[in-house]
Protein backbone atom coordinates (compact mmCIF):
# COMPACT_ATOMS: atom_id res chain seq x y z
CA UNK A 1 0.00 0.00 0.00
CA UNK A 2 0.84 3.25 -1.05
CA UNK A 3 2.32 6.16 2.13
CA UNK A 4 3.21 3.29 4.15
CA UNK A 5 6.61 3.38 4.54
CA UNK A 6 6.67 6.55 7.33
CA UNK A 7 4.51 4.25 9.56
CA UNK A 8 5.58 0.69 8.85
CA UNK A 9 9.22 2.23 10.94
CA UNK A 10 7.05 2.92 13.50
CA UNK A 11 4.71 0.09 14.06
CA UNK A 12 7.65 -1.28 16.48
CA UNK A 13 7.64 2.27 18.91
CA UNK A 14 3.87 1.42 18.50
CA UNK A 15 3.87 -1.99 20.10
CA UNK A 16 6.45 -0.29 22.42
CA UNK A 17 4.33 2.41 23.60
CA UNK A 18 6.98 4.47 23.37
CA UNK A 19 5.26 6.81 20.44
CA UNK A 20 3.73 10.39 21.75
CA UNK A 21 0.41 10.86 21.49
CA UNK A 22 -0.54 12.47 18.42
CA UNK A 23 2.02 9.92 16.61
CA UNK A 24 -0.31 6.78 18.07
CA UNK A 25 -3.34 8.05 16.77
CA UNK A 26 -2.19 8.75 13.24
CA UNK A 27 -0.60 5.30 13.04
CA UNK A 28 -3.96 4.04 14.55
CA UNK A 29 -5.73 6.22 11.72
CA UNK A 30 -3.38 4.43 9.18
CA UNK A 31 -3.63 1.07 10.80
CA UNK A 32 -7.40 1.13 10.30
CA UNK A 33 -7.23 1.19 6.37
CA UNK A 34 -3.50 -0.74 6.03
CA UNK A 35 -3.82 -4.63 5.89
CA UNK A 36 -0.20 -4.90 5.38
CA UNK A 37 0.72 -2.84 8.36
CA UNK A 38 -2.28 -4.49 10.14
CA UNK A 39 -0.45 -7.78 9.49
CA UNK A 40 3.08 -6.24 10.44
CA UNK A 41 2.05 -5.56 13.94
CA UNK A 42 0.44 -8.76 14.53
CA UNK A 43 4.04 -10.38 13.65
CA UNK A 44 5.05 -8.43 15.92
CA UNK A 45 2.63 -8.94 18.28
CA UNK A 46 2.40 -12.36 17.99
CA UNK A 47 6.66 -12.81 18.29
CA UNK A 48 6.28 -11.51 21.37
CA UNK A 49 3.40 -13.70 22.88
CA UNK A 50 5.47 -16.69 21.24
CA UNK A 51 8.95 -15.74 23.09
CA UNK A 52 7.22 -15.15 26.14
CA UNK A 53 5.67 -18.71 26.37
CA UNK A 54 9.21 -20.08 25.32
CA UNK A 55 10.87 -19.04 28.18
CA UNK A 56 7.81 -19.51 30.27
CA UNK A 57 7.46 -22.90 29.40
CA UNK A 58 11.02 -23.35 29.99
CA UNK A 59 10.87 -22.01 33.71
CA UNK A 60 7.70 -23.24 34.59
CA UNK A 61 8.15 -25.56 37.27
CA UNK A 62 11.81 -23.43 38.28
CA UNK A 63 13.07 -24.55 41.46
CA UNK A 64 12.82 -20.82 42.88
CA UNK A 65 13.12 -21.90 46.27
CA UNK A 66 16.70 -23.19 45.64
CA UNK A 67 18.08 -19.76 44.94
CA UNK A 68 18.05 -18.77 48.10
CA UNK A 69 19.57 -22.01 49.73
CA UNK A 70 22.30 -21.24 47.45
CA UNK A 71 22.53 -17.75 48.81
CA UNK A 72 22.33 -17.70 51.99
CA UNK A 73 25.15 -19.83 51.75
CA UNK A 74 27.32 -16.94 50.18
CA UNK A 75 25.79 -14.14 51.57
CA UNK A 76 28.87 -13.47 54.09
CA UNK A 77 29.16 -9.96 55.54
CA UNK A 78 31.73 -7.59 53.44
CA UNK A 79 35.25 -8.05 54.29
CA UNK A 80 37.62 -5.37 55.69
CA UNK A 81 38.86 -4.41 52.36
CA UNK A 82 35.35 -3.89 50.83
CA UNK A 83 34.06 -2.14 54.15
CA UNK A 84 36.61 0.22 53.81
CA UNK A 85 36.45 0.55 50.26
CA UNK A 86 32.78 1.07 50.60
CA UNK A 87 33.26 3.83 53.47
CA UNK A 88 36.03 5.82 51.54
CA UNK A 89 34.09 5.70 48.00
CA UNK A 90 31.27 7.23 50.54
CA UNK A 91 33.78 10.02 51.64
CA UNK A 92 35.62 11.14 49.14
CA UNK A 93 33.08 9.98 45.92
CA UNK A 94 29.83 11.76 47.46
CA UNK A 95 28.20 12.48 44.34
CA UNK A 96 25.63 10.58 42.44
CA UNK A 97 26.84 10.86 39.10
CA UNK A 98 29.63 11.25 36.92
CA UNK A 99 28.52 14.72 35.83
CA UNK A 100 27.93 15.75 39.78
CA UNK A 101 31.89 14.38 40.04
CA UNK A 102 32.52 16.79 37.29
CA UNK A 103 30.98 20.02 37.83
CA UNK A 104 32.36 19.55 41.79
CA UNK A 105 35.74 19.02 40.72
CA UNK A 106 35.50 22.14 38.57
CA UNK A 107 34.44 24.19 41.16
CA UNK A 108 37.16 22.73 43.20
CA UNK A 109 39.43 24.24 40.69
CA UNK A 110 38.01 27.32 40.37
CA UNK A 111 38.22 27.69 44.26
CA UNK A 112 41.90 26.64 44.16
CA UNK A 113 42.66 29.08 41.50
CA UNK A 114 41.34 32.09 43.00
CA UNK A 115 42.81 31.54 46.43
CA UNK A 116 46.28 30.45 45.34
CA UNK A 117 46.74 33.54 42.46
CA UNK A 118 47.69 36.27 44.75
CA UNK A 119 49.71 34.16 46.85
CA UNK A 120 51.58 32.97 43.44
CA UNK A 121 51.19 36.73 42.24
CA UNK A 122 52.46 38.75 44.93
CA UNK A 123 55.61 39.56 45.62
CA UNK A 124 57.43 38.35 48.44
CA UNK A 125 57.09 41.25 51.46
CA UNK A 126 59.40 41.98 53.67
CA UNK A 127 58.21 41.54 57.52
CA UNK A 128 60.78 43.94 58.68
CA UNK A 129 61.10 47.34 57.19
CA UNK A 130 64.22 49.86 57.89
CA UNK A 131 62.97 52.88 57.10
CA UNK A 132 65.53 55.13 57.95
CA UNK A 133 69.11 55.03 59.93
CA UNK A 134 70.09 57.82 61.98
CA UNK A 135 74.17 57.24 62.07
CA UNK A 136 77.45 59.87 61.88
CA UNK A 137 79.24 56.95 59.63
CA UNK A 138 78.47 55.03 56.84
CA UNK A 139 75.74 52.30 56.69
CA UNK A 140 75.10 48.87 55.11
CA UNK A 141 71.68 47.19 55.48
CA UNK A 142 70.91 43.50 54.36
CA UNK A 143 67.33 42.69 54.16
CA UNK A 144 66.22 39.73 52.82
CA UNK A 145 63.01 37.63 52.48
CA UNK A 146 62.61 36.52 55.42
CA UNK A 147 62.27 38.17 59.19
CA UNK A 148 65.77 39.33 59.10
CA UNK A 149 67.25 42.70 58.67
CA UNK A 150 71.24 43.38 59.01
CA UNK A 151 72.24 46.73 59.77
CA UNK A 152 76.00 47.64 59.84
CA UNK A 153 77.15 50.58 61.51
CA UNK A 154 80.87 51.61 60.63
CA UNK A 155 82.41 54.65 62.61
CA UNK A 156 85.15 56.66 60.83
CA UNK A 157 87.55 56.96 63.90
CA UNK A 158 87.42 53.43 65.86
CA UNK A 159 86.21 51.65 62.83
CA UNK A 160 83.27 49.81 65.45
CA UNK A 161 80.62 47.81 63.71
CA UNK A 162 76.77 47.90 64.88
CA UNK A 163 74.45 44.92 64.53
CA UNK A 164 70.66 45.37 64.98
CA UNK B 1 7.13 -2.99 53.70
CA UNK B 2 8.77 -0.18 51.05
CA UNK B 3 11.42 -1.36 48.89
CA UNK B 4 13.08 2.14 50.33
CA UNK B 5 13.30 0.31 53.51
CA UNK B 6 14.56 -2.69 52.60
CA UNK B 7 17.29 -1.34 50.49
CA UNK B 8 18.61 0.61 53.80
CA UNK B 9 18.29 -1.84 55.72
CA UNK B 10 20.34 -4.22 53.01
CA UNK B 11 23.25 -2.09 53.31
CA UNK B 12 23.21 -2.24 56.62
CA UNK B 13 23.77 -5.90 56.45
CA UNK B 14 20.70 -7.20 57.03
CA UNK B 15 20.16 -10.35 55.19
CA UNK B 16 16.86 -11.02 56.24
CA UNK B 17 15.90 -7.21 54.84
CA UNK B 18 17.55 -8.25 51.51
CA UNK B 19 15.81 -11.93 51.19
CA UNK B 20 12.70 -9.89 51.31
CA UNK B 21 13.63 -7.16 48.74
CA UNK B 22 15.17 -9.60 46.52
CA UNK B 23 11.96 -12.02 46.49
CA UNK B 24 9.57 -10.25 44.19
CA UNK B 25 12.49 -9.97 41.35
CA UNK B 26 13.95 -13.26 41.77
CA UNK B 27 10.96 -14.87 39.24
CA UNK B 28 12.17 -12.09 36.70
CA UNK B 29 15.38 -12.37 36.86
CA UNK B 30 15.56 -16.18 36.57
CA UNK B 31 13.56 -15.66 33.42
CA UNK B 32 15.81 -13.31 32.03
CA UNK B 33 19.01 -15.24 32.75
CA UNK B 34 17.26 -18.67 31.50
CA UNK B 35 16.39 -16.80 28.30
CA UNK B 36 20.11 -15.60 27.78
CA UNK B 37 21.34 -18.64 28.46
CA UNK B 38 18.47 -21.39 28.18
CA UNK B 39 19.77 -23.53 30.13
CA UNK B 40 18.11 -24.23 34.06
CA UNK B 41 21.14 -24.56 35.96
CA UNK B 42 23.08 -22.31 34.62
CA UNK B 43 20.25 -19.83 34.53
CA UNK B 44 19.78 -20.59 38.66
CA UNK B 45 23.17 -20.48 39.66
CA UNK B 46 23.25 -17.02 37.37
CA UNK B 47 20.69 -15.99 39.57
CA UNK B 48 22.19 -17.07 42.86
CA UNK B 49 25.72 -15.27 41.41
CA UNK B 50 23.19 -11.98 40.67
CA UNK B 51 21.80 -11.83 44.34
CA UNK B 52 25.27 -12.47 45.44
CA UNK B 53 27.34 -9.98 43.79
CA UNK B 54 24.35 -6.85 44.49
CA UNK B 55 24.30 -7.91 48.48
CA UNK B 56 27.90 -7.16 48.38
CA UNK B 57 27.82 -4.09 45.75
CA UNK B 58 24.24 -2.92 47.58
CA UNK B 59 26.27 -0.49 49.69
CA UNK B 60 26.82 1.60 46.82
CA UNK B 61 23.06 1.84 45.52
CA UNK B 62 22.29 4.99 45.06
CA UNK B 63 18.59 5.83 45.88
CA UNK B 64 18.09 8.39 43.05
CA UNK B 65 18.57 5.76 40.59
CA UNK B 66 16.18 2.81 39.80
CA UNK B 67 16.85 -0.30 41.90
CA UNK B 68 15.28 -3.02 39.58
CA UNK B 69 17.57 -1.52 36.57
CA UNK B 70 20.74 -1.69 39.09
CA UNK B 71 19.81 -5.20 39.77
CA UNK B 72 18.79 -6.18 36.00
CA UNK B 73 22.02 -4.39 35.22
CA UNK B 74 24.12 -6.64 37.50
CA UNK B 75 22.26 -9.75 35.86
CA UNK B 76 23.20 -9.17 32.23
CA UNK B 77 26.65 -8.15 33.15
CA UNK B 78 26.61 -11.56 34.38
CA UNK B 79 25.48 -13.30 31.99
CA UNK B 80 27.30 -11.43 29.28
CA UNK B 81 30.32 -12.73 31.24
CA UNK B 82 29.47 -15.81 31.24
CA UNK B 83 28.79 -16.20 27.64
CA UNK B 84 32.46 -14.81 27.05
CA UNK B 85 33.86 -17.66 29.29
CA UNK B 86 31.85 -20.50 27.41
CA UNK B 87 33.13 -18.75 23.82
CA UNK B 88 36.53 -18.50 25.67
CA UNK B 89 36.49 -21.98 27.35
CA UNK B 90 34.51 -24.44 24.78
CA UNK B 91 35.25 -27.04 26.38
CA UNK B 92 33.00 -26.59 29.52
CA UNK B 93 29.71 -25.96 26.89
CA UNK B 94 26.99 -27.19 27.91
CA UNK B 95 24.22 -27.70 25.95
CA UNK B 96 21.11 -25.92 25.89
CA UNK B 97 17.84 -27.87 27.57
CA UNK B 98 15.79 -30.17 25.38
CA UNK B 99 12.83 -28.47 24.24
CA UNK B 100 10.15 -28.17 26.95
CA UNK B 101 6.61 -30.03 27.22
CA UNK B 102 5.81 -27.86 30.31
CA UNK B 103 3.04 -24.91 30.26
CA UNK B 104 0.05 -24.07 29.14
CA UNK B 105 0.31 -25.70 25.70
CA UNK B 106 2.26 -28.88 25.39
CA UNK B 107 0.70 -29.75 21.34
CA UNK B 108 3.52 -30.91 19.19
CA UNK B 109 3.42 -27.58 17.06
CA UNK B 110 4.01 -25.82 20.14
CA UNK B 111 7.21 -27.65 21.04
CA UNK B 112 8.27 -27.36 17.56
CA UNK B 113 7.73 -23.11 17.93
CA UNK B 114 9.74 -23.14 21.35
CA UNK B 115 12.72 -25.46 19.81
CA UNK B 116 12.95 -22.58 16.87
CA UNK B 117 12.88 -19.72 19.17
CA UNK B 118 15.53 -21.43 21.33
CA UNK B 119 18.17 -22.39 18.67
CA UNK B 120 17.35 -18.77 16.96
CA UNK B 121 17.89 -17.46 20.11
CA UNK B 122 20.99 -18.53 20.90
CA UNK B 123 22.70 -17.40 17.38
CA UNK B 124 21.96 -13.85 18.16
CA UNK B 125 24.43 -11.71 19.30
CA UNK B 126 24.00 -11.69 23.01
CA UNK B 127 23.72 -8.00 23.45
CA UNK B 128 20.76 -8.20 20.94
CA UNK B 129 19.56 -11.39 22.91
CA UNK B 130 19.51 -8.82 26.29
CA UNK B 131 17.89 -6.10 24.62
CA UNK B 132 15.21 -8.53 23.33
CA UNK B 133 14.73 -9.89 26.29
CA UNK B 134 14.50 -6.46 28.60
CA UNK B 135 11.86 -5.55 26.60
CA UNK B 136 9.32 -8.05 25.90
CA UNK B 137 9.95 -10.34 28.91
CA UNK B 138 11.20 -7.42 31.02
CA UNK B 139 8.82 -4.82 29.98
CA UNK B 140 11.76 -2.42 30.26
CA UNK B 141 11.46 0.66 28.46
CA UNK B 142 14.07 2.17 25.66
CA UNK B 143 15.60 4.47 28.32
CA UNK B 144 15.50 1.78 31.14
CA UNK B 145 17.05 -1.21 28.68
CA UNK B 146 19.95 1.58 27.59
CA UNK B 147 21.05 2.02 31.53
CA UNK B 148 20.87 -1.74 31.89
CA UNK B 149 23.10 -2.57 29.49
CA UNK B 150 25.28 1.06 29.19
CA UNK B 151 24.67 2.25 25.47
CA UNK B 152 22.72 4.81 23.60
CA UNK B 153 18.88 4.56 22.92
CA UNK B 154 19.11 4.53 19.38
CA UNK B 155 21.59 1.35 19.64
CA UNK B 156 18.59 0.09 22.11
CA UNK B 157 16.30 0.65 19.12
CA UNK B 158 18.53 -0.49 16.25
CA UNK B 159 19.52 -3.77 18.39
CA UNK B 160 16.04 -4.25 19.21
CA UNK B 161 14.87 -4.36 15.63
CA UNK B 162 17.86 -6.25 14.22
CA UNK B 163 16.80 -8.79 16.40
CA UNK B 164 13.03 -9.00 16.21
CA UNK B 165 13.69 -9.05 12.08
CA UNK B 166 15.71 -12.31 12.61
CA UNK B 167 13.54 -13.85 14.96
CA UNK B 168 10.56 -13.20 12.31
CA UNK B 169 12.70 -14.18 9.68
CA UNK B 170 13.03 -17.23 11.24
CA UNK B 171 9.75 -17.86 12.86
CA UNK B 172 7.73 -16.51 9.81
CA UNK B 173 5.82 -19.78 9.33
CA UNK B 174 4.54 -19.29 13.02
CA UNK B 175 3.65 -16.13 12.94
CA UNK B 176 1.71 -15.34 9.77
CA UNK B 177 -2.29 -14.98 10.13
CA UNK B 178 -1.74 -15.61 14.14
CA UNK B 179 -4.28 -13.36 16.56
Amino acid sequence: MPGCGPFRSLLEKYLDEALLPQERASVERHLRGCRRCQGELEELTALRAHLREAVEAGVADAPLARIWEGVAERLEPPTIIERIWGAGKALFFPFRSLKALAWGAAAALVVLFLVTLPLVTAPPTPSVVVESVESEGSVMIFQGEDEIAIVWFFEEEEGKEGMR
Amino acid sequence: MKERELIERSQRGEKDAFQDLMVPYQGKIYSLLYGMVWNREDALELTQEAFVKAYRSIRGFRMASSFYTWLYRIAVNLALDFRRQRVANPEIQKTVDPPSTRGPDSSLLRKELNEQIRMKMAQLPPQHRAVLLLREMGGLSYKEIAKVVGCRLGTVMSRLHYAREEMRRTLAPYLKGED
